[in-house]
């Protein structure tokens, strides 16, 4: 097996210029640092619901599960995906970043550090448990609340510094269609930007001035509903890069190409469309908003099946017209022809397969009745571990075994591939074995965010100890495939042998034609502008002119 | 509708645009995209039906 193959230098910039490169590694490195820490959490967490063990007494459940909720779910994923994504666009922009870009993205790395060290610290201080959602009328310590928007201000800087790389490319290359890489950057900063602009008004100008003490109340169905709008495209935001590995980097470590270039950037565009104005699909069971609403939201939400099966077919396209040309026959011989020994490609192929019940189970949340079947029951917990859990980590463990040391300058080597298989392997399993458990506990009726409990001996609830069980298990599975991961991260960034390790980026077959109207960012921002006023533009109005009585802080720990 | 081509740069002897001549054989992908929807489909329903049966 070829691990660091030869490409053709003279047309391709082969690597990452060293600025760049070290602005992305300090990046990934603190997005490992969150995920190591927060699988610890997690694997005590699934012991503990398990009854397995139980907490000293200077902690307590819904602390360990905040910081394993905001250390996985809001740092390890932001990090990782500013990181790679800058990277990426310095590798097909040129192979460097310019002094702007390089300005913005460790501005915005500082902020997010010191975010992450705020919120992080108040937790651990027990003074903001109120879980990764911080849902009002839960109150944190200010300094939560303020390293939330740190963090979020900095990931807008990383926006800034894709931004400022795609607009000198544009200008070096007049008329040009960006490079699919940059493209898929572009699309997803500016959903990010959008999408989080009102999570920094509901921090800022209700949370904070809540927190303090300056306003006594707060509107809380104002302030679900402003954190919904960010909540919903925050999993695009994590999904969007996973797919970016998928349509671009994949293809070309499998010695395949891009399948069509227009449905790509095509998809990204509907995803950017429709991944914002359906936030009310999380506040289903909401009694402030009417049932008429709650329609438009979940009829917008199912759009979204468009983009993901045209991904589906990518990629199924990809591997057949691939395994094909390699001698692949019949209806799945071609299957058998890709690289299954190469865990760059078989890290994220496992998270592919994750996200196909990972889809089917999304499509059951957003939809309105059968939402109560499921909704705040472990069942959510099961399916977001599926999703980001298994198809975004996955795809982010298989991308960084090639992008560290392309970041270091050193190579994969066979025993380190080796180990990363395994390691996918654990981490499939683990995931398998606690999804699964979680998805079934939850159509029977455990709730999630619970401490250990029997209720009373119910029948039911004792019912769910084997699957408690089955979870704890799981989680254990899956922290040893977290410690192996951070083991073999550490030997790639430190020790591995130094060599030429190629940044996977694949193109299309022959040229192909893509529409001009695919890069007019007026037209679609504009259009998602009034997507968004229509989907929430009177329900908003409604919730500051006929607001409920506010709501005094709490603090039920 | 005004296009644009991708990869500009690329000076191959082939210079092929447009759509795609040869036919690829995509059989696999098709059923394969069946069998995705049939997942969906079904896990709808089996919910669905302990939608109806709580109801
Ligand atoms: C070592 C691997 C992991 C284990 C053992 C694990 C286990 C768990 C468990 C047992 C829960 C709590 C269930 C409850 O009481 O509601 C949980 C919640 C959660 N996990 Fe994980 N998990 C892991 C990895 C991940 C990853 C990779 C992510 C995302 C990138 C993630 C995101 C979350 C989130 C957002 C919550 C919900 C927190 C909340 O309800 O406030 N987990 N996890
Ligand atoms: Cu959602």
């Amino acid at each position: 097996m070829v691990i660091a193959r030869k490409v053709d230098t003279d047309r391709l910039p082969s690597t990452v210029a060293r600025p760049a490169a070290r602005l992305g590694l300090s990046y990934i490195w603190v997005a490992y640092i969150a995920f190591g820490l927060a699988a610890i959490a997690g694997m005590v967490q699934g012991m503990v619901r398990g009854g397995i063990m139980e907490l000293p007494s200077w902690t307590n459940y819904y602390q360990i599960l905040t910081a394993h909720g905001v250390l996985m779910a809001l740092i390890f994923t932001t990090f990782f995906i500013v990181g790679f994504l800058l990277t990426g666009v310095a590798r097909t922009t040129g192979g460097s970043l310019h002094k702007t870009a390089l300005g913005w993205g460790w501005a915005g790395w500082i902020l997010m550090v010191v975010g992450t060290l705020m919120a992080v610290v108040t937790i651990l201080m027990n003074e903001a448990s109120v879980l990764y959602t911080f849902y009002a009328p839960l109150k944190a310590s200010p300094f939560f609340y303020i390293g939330a928007a740190l963090l979020v201000v900095g990931s807008w800087f990383a926006g800034f510094a894709v931004f400022a790389s795609y607009r000198k490319w544009k200008k070096e290359n007049p008329g040009k269609i960006s490079p699919l890489f940059v493209f898929m950057s572009v699309t997803t900063f500016v959903m990010w930007i959008i999408a989080t602009l009102p999570v920094a008004v509901e921090v800022i100008f209700q949370l904070i001035p809540w927190s303090l003490g300056i306003s006594p109340t707060i509107n809380i169905m104002l302030s679900r509903t402003l954190f919904w709008f960010f909540g919903h495209p925050l999993v695009y935001f994590w999904l969007m890069p996973a797919y970016i590995a998928w349509y671009v980097c994949v293809p070309r470590i499998i010695g395949g190409h891009v399948f069509s270039d227009s449905l790509s950037r095509l998809a990204f565009i509907l995803l950017l469309l429709f991944s914002i104005p359906v936030g009310f699909h999380h506040q289903l069971m909401e009694p402030g908003i009417s049932a008429g609403w709650k329609m438009i939201h979940v009829t917008l939400t199912l759009i979204v099946v468009i983009p993901s099966l045209m991904t589906a077919f990518s990629m199924f396209a990809i591997f057949e017209t691939t395994g094909r040309k390699k001698g692949g026959i019949g209806l799945f011989g071609w299957l058998k022809k890709l690289p299954w020994t190469d865990v760059r490609f078989f890290a994220p192929f496992v998270g592919m397969l994750f996200f196909i019940p990972g889809g089917a189970g999304g499509i059951i949340n957003a939809s309105n009745q059968i939402n109560a079947v499921v909704h705040n029951t472990i069942w959510v917990t099961g399916h977001f571990h599926i999703t980001v859990g298994a198809a975004v980590a996955l795809t982010f463990f298989g991308v960084s075994f090639w992008l560290i040391p392309v970041l270091t300058g050193r190579t994969l080597t066979r025993t380190a591939n080796r180990m990363g298989m395994v390691q996918t392997v654990f981490w499939a399993v683990g995931m398998f074995l606690m999804s699964f458990a979680m998805h079934t506990m939850g159509l029977s009726g455990a709730p999630r965010r619970t401490d250990y409990t029997t209720y009373m001996d119910h029948p039911t609830a004792l019912g769910w100890m084997d699957y408690q069980r089955v979870m704890a298990f799981g989680g254990g599975l899956l922290f040893v495939a977290a410690i192996l991961l951070i083991l073999i991260l550490v030997y790639l960034t430190f020790y591995a042998p130094k060599g030429y390790t190629e940044y996977p980026i694949g193109e299309t077959e022959k040229e192909q034609q893509v529409p001009r109207l695919l890069e007019r960012w007026p037209v679609w921002i504009g259009l998602v502008a009034f997507l968004i006023v229509m989907a929430y533009g009177y329900p908003i109005m409604e919730q500051i002119h006929h607001q409920a009585p506010g709501s005094p802080p709490f603090k039920t720990w | 509708m005004e296009t644009q081509t991708n990869s500009p740069e690329k000076k191959k002897g082939h210079k092929q645009t447009g759509p795609q001549t040869e036919q690829e054989n995509l059989k696999g992908t098709f059923a394969a995209v069946l069998i995705v929807g049939g997942i969906i489909l079904l896990s709808w329903f089996g919910v669905f039906g302990l939608f109806l049966e709580r109801a």
